[in-house]
């Protein structure tokens, strides 16, 4: 069944990527002497206008199984290669460029806030622009090689945006750190791809998809090729061991910790997997590297979450361990969950950025939670939009999170991979623990702030509060998208992107069932019970010396004595917990793994250093070399032919 | 009496090893100069040879080229050596080594 | 006796009454150089505009020594582009070093005839004539500051290593002659394909590859590279860079796929030795390199290793695209690179005496000329092979081409050394973008004039390449196939 697209589709899908590009060309070129305080109108508009043309594009896909498709140029014929510039509006990439634009028009507003008065205005508002235009041709490129632009691109823009206050020693370290990794994952990319182009002759992804299910290629090719693209998905998307450089890369603006590294470049390796589910569904080893990577991610960054202080880096562990998750649901061909995950992420997770953001903004930049507290009703919008996202983010029935999170772990369980299943469970566990400590911690007991800073609290302006508000109204409610489970809207949307990967799985669809139900109810249990743990120990045991101290009654006591019970599990459990988590964050986060990462810098470092007396300035070593080459040259010359 | 081709080749292959050994030893910028000199030579004596073995004139044609060239090479030499002596006060080219690393 | 057709080298004829008219009006000039510079420009353009105006002709001239066809006229058209950046970005340099003289340009232009030359002969003696013409002009532009040091050591070394080259060259271009009787590239092909001494023409093989990897600086015959670039006039390093070595290459291709046809296995096993030798050597010292210029001659040793695969792949193979991916790369080479050297020498001149190319100079760049980090980005991302740069469309073509020769793991290695070049790459921006000056700079004045326009063409080559290659690639073919079918 053929659909005939409006033929206005042709202009407007490109026109998408074309007016963050045409916003960044015209700040950064006149930002500075010209527009100036007024560099964010051009982006915001350019933003809002491409979300716009996004619902237009929805409207027109959601009437057509198969994507549109609209060639612009050949851009660059390689034999009989032909790469041309094309984009592919599907079901799936027209999904993402709503979240996308969404999200960004919200942000930009957002930093138009929280920016204000920064002496790079402009050069903000351009490279996040320029990341825009990257992000949207990653997701609406046609072919592999219009997907590895946006993504060098994308990557890019992180890395300016991460050193954007230069000035910063410790930012500029991120900003390298960030893209010393990312080569590592780009590298097993960029061979990926190479791979896939001499298997199959091909880059345009409906080609490929094509080839892949009708000739298909052995086993081994398969393998190889999926493993190449995941490691480029692991470096994006901060998977074990390439997770290294995203806690360090919020030392950027927070706005771009919000859109960058949570709501959209770190998804681009999740995209991509989903994108290429057909490859990844050809080989059983690498699902399962897929899913075991994700799954020990998802638990692994929540643990190490619990122990950090600042703010931003609570979220940043959270994101790399939620990223987790939807690698694992994807790792179990759970495709359209996973891409669910990631818009209800998206929601919350920007709100949880923007929301820290906001808070910092309130304490003059304060980060260290220690020194905060009691802010509830100083910042009450921030509290309560921050809430609603905490509440997402923990997955408490019926916000977003809750709906996504549940049916990855459902899934898993169906599916019979139980091992996931559980520790997908506990990361829900310690997820919901961390995020309700983190709002303890910040707005509630008493005030630890410096007295300098307390005089200063304010809620954020308007331009600040009205996205957390619309972005927490999301959180909340965006979970419908997806009810009822496995049937929702989305997922009908959704359904036929992901079809032949299915077929190759020979996955079917089972209905709603008692088991779900069950399920449901184990992992709402699972976050309250997170969410009351921490409430314990960031609000109760807090609170007891201050009135066992005003009046020591016995009522008091046996409360006293019960929480003498709570502090052994302190003194065991938490803290064995804690240093844990702080001994994998110190000694093998830190050490080992950066450690190879710096290490592998090292040695050629020293061995550039340990050869460098060679050049020893003097022209006759150089003649003498030259000869030596020669001599070495004719002999084995003299050698293959004997003499 | 004709003088056969090896004759030649050996001839021209010792001049360019002495050559060559010459370069790559001695200090004198001069010696060092006449050393390429010579490797030029035995090429010369090569093509000339040779040019007699296939009895046709590009061998010859070839040694005016490289004859020409070496003249232009030589000024050009003799340009620097004037140059760095002027800066220096020296033609031992093992002392120029501000360059390295 | 009848007149010999000129219409071949009415392009090289244009370059050189321009190069002789620049040494007739230095003398009449005073302190303004304007007029020489101008001549130099227009000669420049009319020889490009001569060679792009010949496009299509496919003729030999002089005895089948030279030629013009579209292989020709691509070259000519790069060197034509490489000569105009280099001397835009002049005049301004070397007043800043008080060497503003007329003989500067006349050795440039003389140099890219010797290279013109190179990239059209076809024949032994025309090649070696092209070669010597464009080596002597380079040794004494080198030396071109003769009253420092540094230049004229570069001179020196230069000189003496590039005169021991030239002999072992020609020593392996006489024993061609001597197993052929000819020095006709198609006689010669002919002769040794149908010859036995074979162990001979191995040995002429090695003898040329060696002289020629010297003028492109393969290692173990690259070590003159750094010095001299270092102690060279920065535009004419930048113009060492892209310039001789583009004719090298030119000439190479010739050489081996018309001259040693016959020898093609030894060959493909010696380019690719040879070429994974470079590219470590090239990035190994390109990594602990402090001083900006020598960083770019290790790092300009290690793409000519990337080069030195795709003519591994030829031979292997037999495939037209690497050759055509040689064309490209070199083209997006001239103009990155070329570019990269603009931004140091616009530095220069801003700071003649306390600049000294090294990476703390470049400290808090970004702050104090925004426009010459950007542009060094630009330039630095390309070398690097980001997308959308011209950098990556060239190692694009080239490595897809050694992967379709079948050679997967050497375009793994390639690719692994590129990698790893990113690293010195891009600690330039490190420095530039996040790193503040020690010393307070004081005024400067923007990228203008002259240097501004040779920037600014080399940023849109960069990016023309990058964002819409389709053109060139068109052209590289064409220009490689013509070149084939000789």
């Amino acid at each position: 069944m053929e659909h005939e697209f409006a033929s206005y589709m042709n202009w407007i899908v490109p026109l998408i990527p074309a007016l963050p590009l045409t916003a960044f060309l015209v700040t950064i070129f006149f930002g500075k002497w010209f527009i100036k305080e007024q560099a964010h109108w051009l982006p915001i508009l350019a933003m809002a206008a491409a979300f716009v043309l996004s619902l237009l594009v929805w409207w027109e896909v959601r009437q057509a199984e198969e994507g549109f498709y609209v060639e612009l140029f050949t851009w660059i014929p390689v034999g009989d290669l032909q790469v041309p510039l094309a984009f592919y509006a599907d079901r799936l990439s027209t999904a993402m460029i709503m979240m996308v634009t969404g999200v960004a028009t919200l942000i930009f507003i957002y930093s138009k806030g929280y920016m204000h008065g920064d002496p790079g205005y402009y050069r903000f508002f351009s490279y996040l622009s320029l990341f825009a235009f990257s992000m949207l041709v990653l997701v609406l490129g046609a072919n592999y090689v219009m997907l590895f632009f946006g993504w060098e691109a994308v990557g890019l823009c992180s890395y300016y945006l991460i050193g954007f206050y230069y000035h910063k020693t410790s930012a500029a370290a991120a900003g390298k750190k960030a893209f010393i990794t990312n080569r590592v994952g780009d590298f097993g990319f960029s061979l990926g791809i190479f791979l896939l182009f001499v298997t199959f002759g091909t880059l345009t992804y409906t080609e490929v998809f094509e080839a892949v299910e009708v000739e298909g290629a052995g086993t081994a090719t398969m393998t190889a090729i999926a493993l190449l693209l995941f490691m480029g998905a692991m470096g994006k998307s901060a998977q074990f061991p390439l997770h290294v450089w995203l806690p360090d890369a919020m030392e950027g603006p927070t706005p771009v910790s919000a859109l960058i590294h949570a709501a959209t470049m770190v998804t681009a390796g999740v995209y991509m997997v989903a994108r290429s589910s057909v490859i990844f569904a050809s080989s059983e080893t690498a699902m399962l590297v897929v899913a075991g990577i994700g799954a020990f991610t998802a638990i692994f960054a929540a643990s190490i979450g619990i122990a950090q202080t600042d703010i931003k880096r609570v979220m940043a562990y959270s994101t790399v361990s939620q990223l987790g998750y939807m690698f694992m649901a994807l790792g179990v061909g759970a495709w359209i969950p996973a891409i669910f995950h990631l818009i209800t992420h998206a929601f919350f997770k920007a709100l949880l950025f923007l929301g820290s953001g906001s808070v910092i903004h309130a304490l003059s930049g304060e980060q260290d939670m220690r020194r905060m507290g009691g802010l509830r009703s100083r910042i009450p919008y921030t509290y309560w939009t921050l809430l609603s996202g905490a509440i997402a983010l923990s997955g408490i029935f019926p916000f977003a999170g809750f709906w996504s999170k549940d049916e990855i772990l459902g899934i898993t369980f169906k599916d019979g991979a139980y091992i996931i299943w559980a520790v997908g469970l506990v990361a829900a566990f310690i997820t919901a623990f961390y995020t309700f400590r983190l709002i303890f911690m910040t707005f509630w007991n008493e005030s630890r702030m410096e007295p300098e800073v307390e005089k200063h609290v304010h809620e954020s302006p308007w331009s600040m509060t009205v996205p957390l508000m619309v972005l927490g109204g999301l959180s909340l409610v965006g979970g419908f998208l997806g009810f009822p489970p496995e049937a929702g809207v989305f997922h009908h949307f959704l359904e036929p992107v992901f079809e032949p990967a299915n077929e190759i799985l020979g996955i079917h669809h089972e209905a709603f069932g008692a088991i779900d139900l069950t399920l449901m109810i184990v992992s709402v249990a699972v976050a309250v019970s997170g969410v009351i743990l921490a409430y314990f120990f960031y609000v109760r045991q807090r609170d007891l010396p201050e009135k066992a101290g005003a009046a020591a009654q016995p009522l008091y006591k046996a409360i006293y004595n019960k929480w003498y019970i709570d502090e052994i599990y302190d003194a065991t459990v938490v803290r064995l917990v804690i240093d844990g988590s702080r001994f994998l964050w110190r000694s093998f986060d830190a050490a080992v793994i950066d450690g190879i990462v710096n290490g592998v810098g090292k040695l050629w470092e020293v061995s550039g250093a340990a050869v460098r007396p060679a050049q020893t300035g003097k022209v006759q070593n150089y003649a003498g070399m030259m000869f030596a080459g020669v001599f070495v040259l004719l002999s084995a010359v003299i050698i293959a032919y004997g003499l | 009496m004709d003088i056969p081709i090896e004759w030649y080749l050996v001839l021209s292959a010792f001049l360019f090893v002495i050559g060559a050994a010459g370069v790559l030893t001695r200090r004198n910028m001069f010696i060092v100069l006449l050393s390429i000199e010579l490797m030029m030579n035995a090429v010369n004596i090569n093509l000339i040879g040779f040019s007699r073995l296939h009895d046709n004139f590009i061998g010859q044609h070839f040694v005016l080229f490289t004859m020409t060239v070496a003249a232009a090479e030589a000024a050009v030499g003799l340009a620097i050596v004037t140059s760095l002596f002027r800066n220096r006060q020296t033609t031992m080219v093992d002392l120029f080594d501000l360059l390295k690393g | 006796m009848p007149t010999p057709d000129v219409t071949p080298i009415i392009p090289e004829l244009i370059l050189a009454v321009a190069a002789c008219l620049v040494l007739v009006v230095e003398p009449f000039l005073k302190l303004d150089k304007t007029a020489v510079v101008a001549v130099a420009l227009t000669g420049l353009l009319a020889y490009g505009a001569a060679a792009f105006a010949l496009l299509g002709q496919d003729m030999a001239g002089f005895n089948d020594m030279i030629v013009i066809n579209d292989y020709a006229i691509f070259f000519k058209v790069l060197f034509a582009a490489a000569g105009v950046m280099t001397v835009l970005m002049s005049p301004r340099y070397l007043e800043a070093h008080d060497r503003h003289l007329g003989e500067y340009y006349a050795l440039l232009l003389f140099a890219i005839l010797g290279m013109s030359v190179l990239a059209a002969a076809r024949d032994l003696m025309a090649f070696y004539v092209g070669l010597e013409l464009m080596a002597v002009s380079s040794y004494l532009l080198a030396g071109f500051f003769r009253y420092r040091l540094r230049s004229n050591e570069a001179a020196l070394k230069y000189f003496l290593t590039g005169c021991f080259a030239s002999a072992i060259t020609l020593y392996g271009i006489s024993m061609v002659y001597g197993f052929t009787g000819a020095t006709n590239y198609a006689e010669v092909g002919t002769a040794l394909a149908g010859g036995e001494n074979t162990l001979g023409v191995a040995f002429a093989t090695a003898l040329v590859f060696a002289g020629m990897g010297f003028k492109v600086s393969v290692a173990p015959f690259h070590m003159w590279t750094p010095d001299v670039y270092e102690g060279a006039p920065t535009p004419i390093a930048g113009f060492f860079s892209v310039g001789p070595k583009a004719a090298g290459f030119a000439a190479i291709l010739m050489m081996f796929l018309a001259v040693f046809e016959a020898s093609v296995d030894t060959w493909t096993v010696i380019f690719i030795a040879f070429s994974i030798f470079t590219m470590l050597v090239g990035n190994l010292f390109a990594l602990v390199q402090r001083n900006l210029k020598r960083m770019l001659a290790y790092s300009s040793i290690a793409h000519v290793g990337y080069l030195l695969a795709g003519m591994g792949a030829i031979g292997q193979s037999g495939d037209l695209l690497a050759g055509e991916a040689i064309l490209l790369y070199l083209a997006a080479y001239t103009f990155m690179n070329l570019g990269a050297f603009g931004v140091l020498a616009y530095l220069k001149t801003q700071q003649p005496v306390t600049f000294d190319y090294t990476l703390d100079d470049m400290a808090g760049l970004a702050r104090r000329s925004p426009w010459a980090a950007i542009l060094m980005s630009l330039f630095m991302f390309s070398l690097t092979g980001i997308p959308g740069t011209a950098g990556f469309i060239g190692k694009f073509y080239l490595f897809n081409a050694v992967v379709r020769a079948d050679l997967v793991w050497l375009a793994a290695i390639a690719v692994i050394f590129s990698a790893v070049s990113a690293y010195y790459y891009l600690r330039v921006m490190v420095y530039m973008f996040f790193r503040e000056s020690e010393e307070e700079f004081v005024g400067g004045e923007a990228i203008s004039g002259p240097l501004a326009a040779s920037l600014a063409l080399a940023a849109a080559g960069v990016l023309f390449i990058g964002l819409v290659p389709a053109r060139l690639v068109d052209a590289s073919a064409t220009a490689f196939q013509n070149f084939l079918g000789l």
